[in-house]
């Protein structure tokens, strides 16, 4: 549910960061406030939720068009994983207009994942949204580490267990060099845009 | 203020203080947002410019912290009145940070909710008994970044052993265990664990022969991780010498209740019907933000029952008296009560210190703090559970 700003010609939307603790959600908005500075409007805000960080920033996407002559506003925000920051994630989730789920390619994280993708899968239907309508991408982050010897899963794993049934466009990344981070993130953005597109069509 | 300033009216209940805000900060608007609530002293007033907060009062006080008291004011009423506002700013964040730090606050429990019971020390997760009465205790959700292996146990295998040397380490993923000591007498079962559970105390980081104090066993199939215990143990070594007793002091409770347990199941407990020569020190009228390290002389933490006194743990020089909210510690000031003898000295330690250095430690290190406080409020409460069934028995 985007929301349009009439004063200055803009269309908000949100596109949330949602995946495991420390699968890299944070690391993946910190690249993308680095590498992509022109396209950030304000400072980053970080606070401090138990665990992981909640981070939250607003940002242009340029080169994707426009939507009814409006210039789209993203706001990207990470979301707090354990269970007590109920009103927190509540707030994040609230209107949500697409979805990037950051997990965790190694292998003792295998079921972390899993518990998430599921806790997303409910929370979203708490709302009345569906995963499967959604915009989502999903990324297979910490690709890097197999070179520093730790076991990772195989990607084709990871397909099989958490986008078999989804079958959303996915991405291997290392959020800490930022490999992956922008295709990650431009994916998302397409399909939230083109899924504002036709909500806006058929409003007409 | 007239009436017809007035633009929006409504109740937080239906629309809360953050989208509230948000909701204003989009439209840029300007004006006070003026709170009411039946379980307030009067009305609170948050002032906006541009669609940000820059001031909030509530009765003589104003600033940061009476803005983020206002999201605990969940069932208020609100007006906002557009206006010009002359106001000195005290408030400097935008309003996202600000509406992002007041939630997690508020889910922190670091916000009092207005005109909901105060309740101490929340016992989480901790209600659980199974038929014959026993507690099922249950940890958060399970930090997989210190989980080096996984470990299968068949139901009725044991685990550790009572007095064996261990300084293994496991959280429990999946199934159950039980908990018991055993004495010439007979076995006592103290408790049983469920998954987030810890097999393996803090306690076990003091000492490289650690003796186990009690025996596990699987009830079920369960599923096990192994713990990395060297990282565990270097992260601990980090900490200050102060926090680290603080925790064995936790510790030395916990096993003194647990042998209270065993011993009042075969009714070797003695109960006090007076405290003779030990005055009861008022722990409730220790500051918020201290606790007490004794120095001199001894103290007993008592749980008071009919115009008698059981006997809890004892505490000598090196232990600490006091409420630790943030580790959820259980005895006093709100279910125990602590007497102390003639020769007792304290020293005042800050509360404020120890939290910011529990805030920086590692999820599976807090969860295992958390499991030995919830173990502590357990046993003790245990503890009276066996006192009553053998009095009713008689």
């Amino acid at each position: 549910m985007a929301v349009i700003n009439l004063k200055n010609r803009q269309i908000e939307c949100k596109l949330v960061f949602y995946g495991p603790g420390r699968s890299g959600k944070t690391t993946n908005l910190e690249y993308i406030h680095k590498a992509f500075k022109k396209q950030v409007i304000g400072k980053m805000i970080s606070i401090d939720t138990e665990g992981d960080r909640t981070l939250f920033f607003d940002f242009l996407p340029i080169g994707l068009g426009k939507i009814k002559g409006c210039d789209v506003k993203v706001q990207l925000y990470t979301v707090p994983g354990q269970v007590k920051y109920k009103a927190t994630r509540q707030l994040v989730l609230k209107g949500v207009d697409g979805i990037v789920f950051v997990a965790d390619s190694l292998a003792v994280r295998r079921e972390k994942n899993m518990t998430s993708l599921k806790d997303l899968h409910e929370n979203l239907l708490k709302m009345g949204l569906s995963i499967r309508k959604i915009p989502l991408v999903l990324q297979y982050n910490k690709r890097d580490l197999a070179a520093k010897g730790l076991p990772i899963m195989p990607v084709k794993k990871m397909e099989h267990e958490l986008n078999r049934q989804l079958q959303v466009p996915s991405f291997s990344a290392s959020a800490l060099s930022g490999e992956g981070v922008g295709n990650t993130l431009t994916a998302a953005l397409k399909l939230t845009l083109q899924s504002l597109q036709n909500e806006f069509k058929w409003a007409q | 203020m007239t009436d017809s300033n007035i633009v929006l009216k409504g109740k937080l209940s239906f629309l809360n203080l953050a989208e509230l805000i948000q909701l204003l900060g989009g439209s840029g608007s300007t004006g006070i947002l003026t709170l009411s609530s039946t379980h307030a002293k009067g009305p609170g007033y948050i002032y906006m410019v541009d669609g940000n907060p820059i001031d909030a009062a509530y009765q003589d006080k104003n600033g940061r912290e009476i803005f983020n008291d206002f999201f605990g004011w969940l069932d208020a009423e609100f007006e906002f009145s557009e206006e010009k506002i002359l106001h000195r700013k005290t408030i400097q964040k935008n309003r996202m940070e600000l509406i992002l730090d007041g939630l997690r606050m508020l889910d922190d429990d670091l916000i009092d909710k207005l005109g909901h019971a105060h309740t101490p020390a929340k016992k989480s997760k901790i209600d659980l008994k199974d038929d014959a009465g026993i507690p099922i205790i249950k940890g958060p959700l399970v930090d997989y970044l210190y989980v080096l292996d996984e470990d299968e146990f068949s139901e009725g295998q044991e685990i550790v052993v009572q007095e064996k040397y261990g300084n293994w380490l496991w959280v429990i993923l999946e199934g159950t265990v039980e908990v018991f000591r055993t004495l010439p007498e007979g076995r006592v079962t103290i408790s049983k664990l469920s998954e987030g559970g810890f097999i393996g105390s803090i306690g076990s980081l003091k000492e490289k022969t650690y003796v186990r104090s009690a025996t596990v066993k699987a009830l079920t199939r369960v599923q096990l991780g192994v713990l990395d215990y060297h990282q565990i143990l270097n992260e601990f070594s980090r900490m200050s010498e102060c926090f680290q007793e603080v925790l064995f002091s936790i510790e030395n409770r916990l096993i003194q209740v647990t042998t209270e347990c065993t011993k009042a199941q075969f009714k070797k407990i003695k109960i006090f019907p007076d405290m003779g020569d030990f005055k009861q020190l008022k722990t409730s009228e220790i500051a918020d933000d201290k606790i007490l390290r004794i120095t001199a002389g001894k103290a007993v933490v008592v749980k008071p029952a009919n115009k008698q006194f059981i006997q809890l743990c004892r505490l000598k020089s090196g232990d600490f008296i006091g409420d630790i909210p943030f580790l959820t510690t259980s005895h006093e000031p709100y279910s125990a009560q602590v007497f102390i003898s003639g020769d007792f000295e304290s020293e005042k330690i800050d509360l404020i210190d120890l939290k910011e250095e529990y805030n920086d430690l590692s999820l599976t290190l807090k969860n295992m703090i958390l499991h030995t406080s919830t173990c502590l409020a357990v046993t003790s409460g245990r503890l009276i559970d066996i006192l009553k069934n053998s009095k009713s028995k008689q």
